[in-house]
């Protein structure tokens, strides 16, 4: 645990439980875990040991558990909805394994794809400045040039790479990345990590990344380990 | 979810999944035509056989046949009194809220026959009896297309006179047979559309005569002929001395008498008296009501029956209701068809919401909430019924256009056949439209709410 205290922390969870519902063993059993703001926390643990539930809980996709969780000091479960939609939408971006690309839309437009979804006003000057991000953010991230490549033309780290600029487009103050290297070979992978690192240390921003990958997780400042849906320990780098 | 962004996504679906959605547009398309085609065919021929050859919008009551002694009864002196319809009966209809208008009529009580038409026919052609009515001229007055006026021409009566010669023509000498008269205008006379077809389509084939439709319905006025009133194959009058009357034709309408001649109610009352006494004049042989609603009709002739009224005819009635059956079984094979439709979007949204669980799941964590998810499939839907629809409606007009065509060809002439067989309105295209996105919508409402239930940790969980 971090020595922050709940009203600072991004992320607190506490005494999470979960089972599946064919009755199965329980996925996470009491999981208690606060993120502090600007941390980079890497959860590490063998498979099925319950990393990536505890991620699509902590991100408000899975409602489905006993215990609680806080996210920017608001308790999920007292929000709509339509507020946690809004929630994910601005102030969460997610990195997935799989990357999650839509096949159909160019890079371009997979990075833009929040904006589908954003909430309020927004008008022409709003937009334009996301499709400038969009451009800037591919630039950052070695794509230049390839905005218009849809995702069968582009190699499995460069995927991954316009994933993460799709997850950064929103200027989150939270990234949920699920082995975000775990389809990329090593050398690859290695590029990936150097961009979180990067990413971490120039926005401050808070990762929480689910790993089976020692290279990333050493780039973390703490690493907590699960085994069998309990925390197993935490170790702060 | 803005309607940019939904229009968004619904554009990217129409190219990425066209041709699943032009499949089941397709169906949308063909239930829509079969429903739009079908309808504007039932209400076209209904336009048809109810404004012309069977007007709804008004009804004639007449006292029980069986009471009616008529023309020969008249004539052996069968019953003390006609019947007939007294001004008492008139009120009470004319007070009624579903009644428009109450418009008596006067049946000739006395043999007549016609002669006449050389202007027409080259030759003298005449009748062995003649049927006449009077009516009100306020109920036809809108279909005189001349100069002439629908009026007892008594009302502008000229110089003195004992015999015809002593008038200008057309004027004739008008007053009882052995005494003194006045030189009047011919009396204006109104014949039925259903007189002139019955007459080109049988009659005139048969007697070597030409047509007179086009003639007539052009040049309505101006025909004239004599009648010869108080006599005929039948028999006498029991009163009043045969004579002969001038009458003019002045017009075509779907108020006249179908077989027969219509006169203004005056001269009818004048006349009857003259040769069938004053109960004759007095009392009506039956009255034109004009339907304020065509839906309250069953109402009126409620009341026509509490007053010992009773409908003339019904075939109106008869027609409309095998009309709305037949509209009603057509509507129902276009049902069908729509309803195959719906099954088949139902069909192609499930496979689509199957596809796409990871698309859906990604827009969920990306900030989409379930009800946008919905929103974004039947915003697809009803896109596929609205286009659907329009291509139907579309079709539908074009398949009227070829029938149209095809039976202006084909089909002989008969009477009544109209320019088009079809009625197409704005309701009815536009119902066609919003039943080709309603089945839409209820095709895709499973699939769209099974999109709304995805659960995005465990549609992106996996790989």
């Amino acid at each position: 645990m971090t020595g922050e205290s709940p009203s600072e922390a991004c992320v607190v969870a506490s005494g999470l439980r979960k089972s599946f519902a064919n009755g199965g063993r329980a996925a996470l059993e009491g999981v208690s875990l606060t993120v502090g703001r600007g941390e980079f926390v890497a959860v590490v643990g063998p498979s099925g040991c319950g990393k990536s539930t505890l991620l699509a809980i902590l991100g408000g996709l899975d409602r489905s558990f006993e215990g609680e969780v806080a996210l920017f000091g608001r308790e999920l479960r007292a929000m709509s909805e339509v507020e946690l939609a809004a929630l994910r939408g601005s102030r969460i971006g997610f990195v997935f394994q799989a990357f999650h690309l839509l096949g159909h839309l160019s890079a371009q437009d997979n990075v833009l794809a929040p904006t589908l979804f954003e909430r309020g006003h927004v008008d022409a000057a709003l937009r334009a400045l996301r499709v400038r991000r969009a451009g800037e953010l591919l630039d950052q991230l070695g794509l230049g040039g390839r905005g218009g490549s849809y995702p069968a033309e582009l190699s499995g780290g460069e995927r991954q790479r316009v994933a993460i600029a799709r997850a950064m487009l929103m200027e989150p103050e939270l990234l949920l990345c699920d082995e975000p290297t775990g389809n990329l070979d090593v050398a690859t992978g290695e590029q990936i990590v150097g961009i979180f690192r990067e990413l971490h240390q120039t926005t401050k921003l808070t990762i929480v990344a689910v790993t089976h990958e020692e290279s990333l997780a050493s780039a973390a400042g703490r690493i907590v380990r699960m085994r069998a849906g309990k925390l197993e320990s935490e170790i702060a780098l | 979810m803005s309607a940019a962004t939904l229009a968004t996504l619904v554009r990217r679906d129409l190219v990425r999944a066209r041709g699943a959605l032009v499949t089941s547009g397709f169906g949308i398309a063909a239930g829509t035509a079969a429903l739009v085609f079908f309808l504007a065919l039932g209400l076209g021929v209904r336009a048809v056989l109810l404004g012309e050859v069977f007007p709804i919008d008004q009804l004639e009551l007449e006292p029980p046949k069986t009471e009616d002694p008529g023309i020969i009864g008249g004539l052996l002196g069968l019953g003390s009194e006609p019947p007939g319809i007294d001004d008492a009966a008139v009120q009470k209809l004319r007070a009624s809220p579903d009644v428009e208008g109450v418009y008596p009529k006067l049946r000739f009580s006395f043999p007549a026959t016609a002669r006449g038409g050389k202007e027409l026919f080259g030759k003298e052609v005449g009748t062995s009896e003649m049927i006449a009515d009077g009516v009100d001229p306020a109920l036809v007055n809108g279909d005189l297309k001349g100069s002439h006026a629908f009026v007892d021409p008594l009302q502008f009566p000229g110089k003195k006179c004992i015999l015809t010669t002593e008038c200008a023509a057309p004027q004739y000498c008008e007053g009882p047979a052995d005494g003194d008269g006045v030189c009047v205008e011919p009396v204006p006379v109104l014949v039925s559309r259903y007189l002139i077809e019955l007459f080109d389509k049988t009659i005139a084939p048969a007697h070597h005569l030409p047509p007179v439709g086009e003639t007539m319905i052009k040049h309505a006025q101006g025909i004239t002929f004599k009648l010869w009133i108080g006599e005929s194959l039948l028999g006498r009058s029991r009163i009043g001395k045969p004579r002969h009357i001038h009458a003019r034709v002045v017009g075509v309408s779907k108020r006249a008498i179908d077989i027969g001649i219509t006169l203004p109610l005056e001269t009818v009352r004048r006349l009857n008296r003259e040769y069938s006494g004053e109960a004759a004049a007095r009392k009506y042989s039956s009255v034109l009501v004009k339907v304020r609603d065509k839906e309250n009709t069953s109402r009126v002739i409620a009341l026509g029956q509490s007053l010992g009224l009773t409908p003339k005819d019904t075939r109106a009635r008869d027609v409309s209701v095998l009309l709305s059956g037949v509209m009603a079984l057509l509507a129902l094979v276009a049902g069908i068809i729509l309803l195959v439709s719906a099954s088949n979007i139902a069909y192609t949204f499930r496979v689509l919401v199957s596809d796409r669980q990871r698309e859906i799941a990604l827009y969920r964590a990306l900030g989409a909430t379930p009800g946008d998810m919905v929103g974004w499939m039947l915003a697809l839907a009803l896109t596929v019924g609205v286009a659907g629809g329009a291509v139907g409606v579309i079709v539908a007009r074009l398949l009227a256009l070829g029938t149209d065509s095809l039976a202006a060809k084909r089909l002989p002439d008969f009477p009544f056949k109209p320019d088009t067989f079809f009625a197409f309105d704005l309701s009815l295209l536009a119902g066609g439209l919003a039943f080709a996105a309603l089945f839409a919508l209820l095709g895709a409402f499973g699939p769209a709410r099974r999109a709304g239930k995805i659960d995005p940790a465990a549609a992106l969980a996996a790989i």
